[in-house]
């Protein structure tokens, strides 16, 4: 993979270099934030090719917003988590809404149950455990605990009150540490 | 901590491990990305402004036409003025020809003005 060059360059400079036509500019951000955001919506979605799918077009909004970036207003990575959590949102909520009506009726060769659960359990504990969660919980929690975003940068990103997120998170994580406690000894956790 | 509940150290563990385990960003899709970065930056991002009438103008026929223009402007406001200040004048004059004007003696010899004026004067 590419090296980063700019890598003593602020993300706002990097902006203002690229709204300028500096195409290692470009690169340099997409160095430092694809696999956050990709993270994310893997996380959000658990699916590989659309978390590729929003991180690659989250940056695309982020190339055509350039020319009229304001420097210090907001912070690139705080700007993008928010594209790719609204994206994520959008899609799950499409998602579910194809879940009510178009699901089609399972067919003779469809995976097995067997099958299924080996694909399953390709997935982390705390992944599945994650996904048990409610949308915003799931969100918030991977803002917070895994992405490390303080909370007054989660309640931008989510556009609610620092306390709604500590209210979400607080909700999260103990919800998480009931659904995995089922999970201790396959996690190694027999204490 | 409760039985029905896993350890929060634990917890915290498996974030941290979640934490280090970033996806991989393939060249290809770095490709991608590189390539709508090229592609946005070629196309504008906004509109054009719409150009203004008197730029559409300069845009025409450069400065002598807006000079055409104004002296037009300024001819067309000189003959309007002119013309409507001889019919104001006008039809005043019919107006003074028609009527005359008279004294309103309603008020009669005996008004708050005169009392007082006799007053004083005793």
């Amino acid at each position: 993979m590419a090296l980063d060059s700019l890598q003593d360059v602020g993300d706002d400079a990097l902006m203002v270099l690229y709204a300028n036509g500096d195409q290692t500019a470009a690169q340099s951000l997409a160095l430092r934030h694809s696999a956050r955001m990709m993270g994310l919506a893997y996380r959000m979605l658990n699916d590989q090719t659309e978390a590729e799918d929003i991180a690659q077009e989250a940056l695309m909004r982020l190339w055509k917003i350039a020319p009229d970036w304001r420097q210090g207003e907001a912070k690139v990575s705080t700007w993008l988590y928010r594209v790719v959590s609204n994206m994520c949102t959008d899609r799950l909520r499409r998602k579910r809404g194809a879940a009510l009506d178009d699901i089609p009726e399972p067919e003779d060769d469809a995976p097995s149950a067997e099958e299924t659960l080996q694909q399953q359990a390709r997935f982390s504990k705390l992944h599945t455990a994650l996904n048990a969660l409610p949308e915003r919980q799931k969100l918030a929690v991977s803002l917070r605990h895994i992405d490390e975003l303080s909370n007054p940068e989660i309640a931008d990103v989510m556009e609610i009150s620092v306390e709604a997120v500590e209210s979400l998170t607080s909700r999260g994580r103990r919800a998480l540490a009931k659904i995995l406690a089922a999970e201790k000894d396959q996690l190694g956790y027999t204490t | 901590m409760k039985n029905d509940e896993l350890d929060m150290n634990h917890l915290d563990a498996l974030f941290a491990q979640e934490r280090d385990a970033l996806p991989v960003v393939s060249d290809a899709f770095l490709a991608r990305v590189l390539t709508d970065a090229q592609n946005a930056h070629e196309k504008p991002a906004r509109p054009q402004p719409r150009l203004q009438w008197y730029q559409k103008l300069l845009a025409a026929g450069e400065w002598p036409s807006m000079a055409a223009l104004t002296a037009c402007a300024v001819f067309g406001l000189y003959i309007g003025y002119s013309s409507s200040a001889g019919m104001v004048l006008g039809i005043e004059s019919e107006i003074a020809q028609d009527e005359g004007y008279e004294m309103d003696n309603s008020f009669g010899e005996t008004t708050l003005f005169d009392v007082a004026f006799l007053e004083n004067a005793s």
